[in-house]
């Protein structure tokens, strides 16, 4: 039998309406560093996304599709602005923690794009009325040949791997598993992924270089490279 | 570009994507690569072959270098806009450290209660052998920043406070050594004090008494209750965050060893510090273990 009370219940939710927890709704109002990397970790993959593979809006009669930023660097330069912007203070007092703040990030990535929208042309192709599918996504002739380059690259970077390091980039990236997951299958410890998997990035760069990679023509940053893993996961077969 | 400068761009480049350029030297790429397109394409195609070898449209690498970007040297909890650490702030953030480490100095060598001299206070932390001229001492509080820190010995540091450190070094240290300090906790998880990812480079020693470190860590951000264990070691030269996380994954690995050597002799020639040890005249090491505790309600 339950105790009868007088008081009626007292429900907290754990999370505010945005889905945050609160104490990181209140650290985020109140720019405690802790707070803003947890919500730069949370939205920052979605918006470089965004900002890779490019969106269609409308202007001065037409249908535009920017069509992402082939640079690197010029992305890095707006995903950095758009967190700047979003996490000032007058910024963050302005939020209320109600609506979900992937949109208010989104809205400030794509005004920045915008912002260019008169001075870099190139990148905001009109598609045909009757179009609606954007036909500037295909790669060019010029991206896939720097395609097929940057693949026998990296193939052969892979190649003279040791069979250990093969296998942990193996499950790391084309299985998509954690680095926690991959420690246990390896029998090895998270750090030891962890500083394993920086290690090979940096033999990667430094393959590169010595490869003297400027023979790659200077696009390579706006490659789809979608089935690019499976393509050397086949060639490990 | 002459094959020299080619050289010393690819490596900017590699130290900027591994996280081991300062925030002035990084403004500094920076600056050129949007002046100089033939860089920028250098720049492109190193991330590019990251995305390949991630099989993701934006590599992780990639968010971390905008995120090292976004914090280092950044007061976002100001009214105002937050302070840019590029070469225009330079001196600014130069006035802050130097303001915050004067703060922090106050704070250690409270009025009437000194330290305890150096040379007792390391036969003190080495036992009846001292094997290293190092000895660092963890000082922790309550969050308020206004509030004095006090030595954590044997006691836990509440998890909601702030933690710092001091130093002293004995006359067999050479003044002007770097300093390098990190926590690692049971579980491999490494917190990095100086050098870090941020920019934040190893501290350059002073010899004389007890010196507070410029650092004021906030124990609710990365740092879960529980033992921490804090090694610090002075090299003659710079020591990088990617070496201090081949070294904390060393330790991790080989926690059982015995204590009775310096950390870095545990390390059994594994890493960059195991090896600039083995070779250096003035390179000390110090440990010592942390506790963080959740207060109770």
């Amino acid at each position: 039998m339950t105790a009868a009370t007088s008081e009626a219940p007292h429900i907290t939710s754990e999370r505010a309406p945005n889905g945050w927890a609160w104490p990181l709704l209140r650290g985020f109002r109140a720019g405690e560093a802790g707070a803003l990397r947890e919500v730069y970790q949370g939205h920052a993959e979605a918006i470089a996304t965004a900002l890779r593979r490019g969106f269609t809006f409308s202007a001065g009669g037409h249908t535009h599709r920017f069509v992402g930023y082939a640079s690197a660097f010029e992305l890095h330069d707006v995903l950095h602005e758009t967190f700047v912007r979003a996490f000032a203070p007058a910024a963050r007092a302005r939020y209320d923690g109600i609506r979900p703040y992937a949109p208010y990030l989104q809205a400030i990535a794509r005004n920045l794009v915008l912002r260019a929208f008169r001075s870099r042309e190139v990148l905001f192709s009109v598609l045909p009325e009757d179009h609606p599918a954007s036909v500037s996504d295909a790669p060019t002739p010029e991206q896939t040949v720097a395609d097929q380059q940057v693949r026998e690259l990296v193939r052969t970077f892979l190649a003279g791997l040791a069979p250990p390091d093969q296998e942990l980039l193996r499950r790391r990236f084309t299985l998509g598993h954690s680095q926690r997951d991959v420690a246990e299958a390896l029998g090895l410890g998270r750090q030891q992924v962890r500083t394993r998997e920086d290690q090979l990035r940096r033999q990667l760069i430094r393959f590169l270089h010595q490869r003297g990679a400027s023979a790659i023509v200077p696009t390579l940053a706006g490659l789809p490279l979608g089935a690019f893993w499976s393509l050397v996961a086949e060639a490990w077969r | 570009m002459t094959p020299r400068r080619r050289r010393q761009l690819d490596r900017t480049i590699e130290r900027e994507l591994m996280g081991e350029l300062s925030p002035r030297q990084q403004a500094r790429l920076h600056a050129h690569l949007r002046a100089d397109p033939p860089a920028r394409a250098a720049y492109d195609r190193t991330v590019a072959a990251l995305r390949v070898l991630e099989d993701r449209d934006v590599a992780a690498t990639e968010l971390d270098v905008v995120a090292r970007r976004l914090f280092a040297g950044r007061a976002w909890q100001s009214a105002g806009e937050p302070v840019d650490t590029g070469p225009r702030a330079w001196w600014a953030v130069v006035v802050a450290i130097v303001a915050m480490a004067a703060v922090v100095a106050i704070v250690v060598a409270w009025p009437g209660q000194d330290l305890p001299p150096r040379a007792e206070y390391i036969a003190a932390r080495s036992g009846s052998a001292p094997t290293s001229g190092l000895a660092i001492d963890a000082l922790c509080g309550p969050a308020d920043p206004h509030s004095i820190l006090h030595p954590a010995g044997s006691a836990a540091c509440p998890a909601s406070g702030r933690l710092s450190f001091a130093y002293t070094i004995s006359e067999a240290v050479r003044a002007g050594s770097l300093l390098t300090l990190f926590a690692v906790d049971d579980h491999g998880q490494v917190n990095f004090y100086a050098p870090t990812p941020d920019g934040i480079t190893s501290v350059v020693t002073v010899a004389g008494r007890w010196q507070a470190l410029p650092i004021s860590i906030a124990l609710p951000v990365n740092h879960t209750p529980g033992r921490w264990h804090i090694y610090a070691v002075t090299t003659p030269v710079p020591v990088t965050p990617a070496d201090v996380t081949e070294a904390a994954a060393a330790l991790t690995a080989n926690r059982e060893a015995t204590t009775a050597t310096s950390w870095t002799e545990r390390l059994a020639g594994q890493g960059h510090i195991s090896h600039l040890c083995a070779t250096a005249n003035n390179c000390h090491t110090a440990e010592i273990d942390l506790w963080i505790e959740e207060e109770t309600p």
